[in-house]
């Protein structure tokens, strides 16, 4: 029964938190009870494929779970684009985006404002936040769409999108390349997983874009006018730029070819090392920021500079450390060939 | 299947679950006079030809009970506990009331039906 406790913690992920235990013993115990009568009906223990069978008649884990919550929210016009079952996660997700564009905007608008003028910089706002819904919205009208269109392509483990396929197709071409360099069995990406990790990579991407302007408002005369950006910062933006829009290209691989599991984990490790080697690199540079006028500064100016690049340092050596941590789980992945295969042709044994 | 009779379809699987809705309390309040426990409860009411989704009745069930209609209790039976629901006293009264709005909407119905036709 471990297929139905993967099920249930998925269900009680989404329900509401004062009801979860309750809820989930009922569940489990009328699954149980309906796959015991089933045992009784064909007169053998139940297959992997006989669990997966009842659990998807029961229903996606996302839409059991949404007829408990009291909510019943939609974005609907003309037709019904998100429903009732992804709703709140797409309000929670726009709340929090909201959150962290209103903390991080507010600060730049107050440096700014001055310089740029209030139209134009609440007209930048406006873009930002435009663009942040329509892309959040876009990927949550795919995950519904995707959803009503095949309510049974899902794995009951988990809950993630899985295209029902009776047999493994045959590798051909690139995939079969791939199988050949890479591994042999491996599991699925789910394509959901690929689209959320280029959303986070596009949004790190622009947001980094978006930092060299912010810092030059924040380092512009009507603001901290004594300091600006030093030369580790000019050596090291680029690289970085480049590398985080590079790091891209597995999820873009793994979104047109998801049966390349290992490829991914390669990948992300090989990545995670390039990142590693860059932040390594960057943490011997002390002048990230420096004095605007040295030979007129204070020594107060100097002790804000000196204090700065010394953060810097630190904050920089947290993240090595977990960037190293990261690479080392990935290569320990690799090395043991991946998360454990599974091969959906196996999927009917017990 | 095209557009239209996919639209007819829905457009009627619509209807008929609106049908359904309020009729399926009443069921499920009038088994209810005898305990059961979800699964139980959902088998029965299949025998008798009202086929009712997991997903519907489970959250229904907590909703009556949330409203005082029933009331539940843990309790052990083939060596696993299960939620018991049975109807309260309240239940019995609104069931009551409810069969005879029930019956006498159902009459009209069918008078207006067999008037018009």
């Amino acid at each position: 029964m471990e297929l139905l406790e993967q099920y249930l913690r998925v269900v009680r992920a989404n329900l509401p938190k004062d009801q979860r235990d309750d809820i989930v013993r009922e569940l489990s115990d009328n699954l149980r009870s309906q796959m015991e009568d089933k045992e009784a009906e064909i007169g053998h223990p139940l297959t992997r494929a006989d669990q997966e069978a009842i659990l998807k008649a029961h229903g996606h884990p996302m839409i059991v779970a949404s007829r408990y919550r009291g909510e019943r929210g939609t974005l609907s016009f003309g037709r019904q684009w998100i429903g009732p079952e992804l709703f709140p996660i797409y309000a929670k997700v726009l709340t929090i985006n909201g959150i962290v564009t209103a903390v991080v905007l507010a600060a730049a608008v107050a440096l700014s404002v001055s310089r740029h003028g209030l139209g134009s910089v609440l007209s930048a706002v406006l873009w930002n936040v435009v663009v942040q819904f329509t892309l959040v919205t876009a990927i949550f009208v795919g995950a519904q769409m995707r959803l009503t269109k095949h309510p049974d392509q899902w794995d009951p483990a988990t809950g993630a999108p899985f295209p029902a396929r009776a047999e493994a197709p045959r590798a051909r071409g690139l995939d079969a390349l791939a199988i050949h360099v890479v591994g042999k069995a491996y599991p699925r990406v789910p394509r959901l997983l690929s689209v959320f990790e280029l959303t986070i990579g596009i949004v790190g991407f622009l947001w980094w874009l978006a930092v060299r302007h912010v810092v030059r408002s924040i380092f512009s005369p009507e603001a901290i006018g004594f300091l600006r950006m030093g030369p580790a910062w000019n050596a090291f933006y680029t690289p970085f730029l480049v590398l985080v829009a590079a790091s891209l290209i597995p999820s873009l691989v793994n979104l047109v070819r998801p049966g390349w599991a290992r490829f991914r984990e390669i990948a992300h490790a090989a990545f995670g090392g390039m990142f590693l080697v860059l932040f390594s690199l960057s943490l011997r540079a002390a002048d990230w920021i420096v004095l605007a006028d040295p030979l007129h500064a204070g020594a107060d100016q100097r002790a804000v500079a000196a204090s700065l690049n010394a953060w810097i340092g630190r904050v920089w050596v947290l993240v090595i450390v977990i960037v190293a941590l990261t690479v080392l789980l990935g290569v320990r992945r690799v090395i043991r060939g991946g998360v454990s295969p599974v091969d959906p042709r196996k999927a009917g044994s017990p | 299947m095209n557009r239209a009779q996919k639209t007819d379809s829905e457009l009627f699987e619509n209807l008929r679950l609106e049908l359904r809705r309020g009729t399926l309390i009443v069921a499920v309040l009038a088994h209810l006079r005898e305990e059961r426990y979800g699964y139980a409860l959902r088998r029965a009411l299949a025998e008798q030809g009202l086929d009712i989704e997991e997903n519907t009745l489970y959250p229904l069930l907590r909703r009556l009970e949330s409203q005082g209609l029933l009331e539940s209790e843990w309790r052990e039976e083939d060596k696993r506990n299960k939620r018991f629901y049975r109807l309260s006293a309240e239940g019995k009264r609104i069931l009551g009331l409810l069969c005879d709005e029930m019956q006498r909407i159902h009459a009209s119905v069918v008078r207006i039906v067999k008037e018009n036709r």
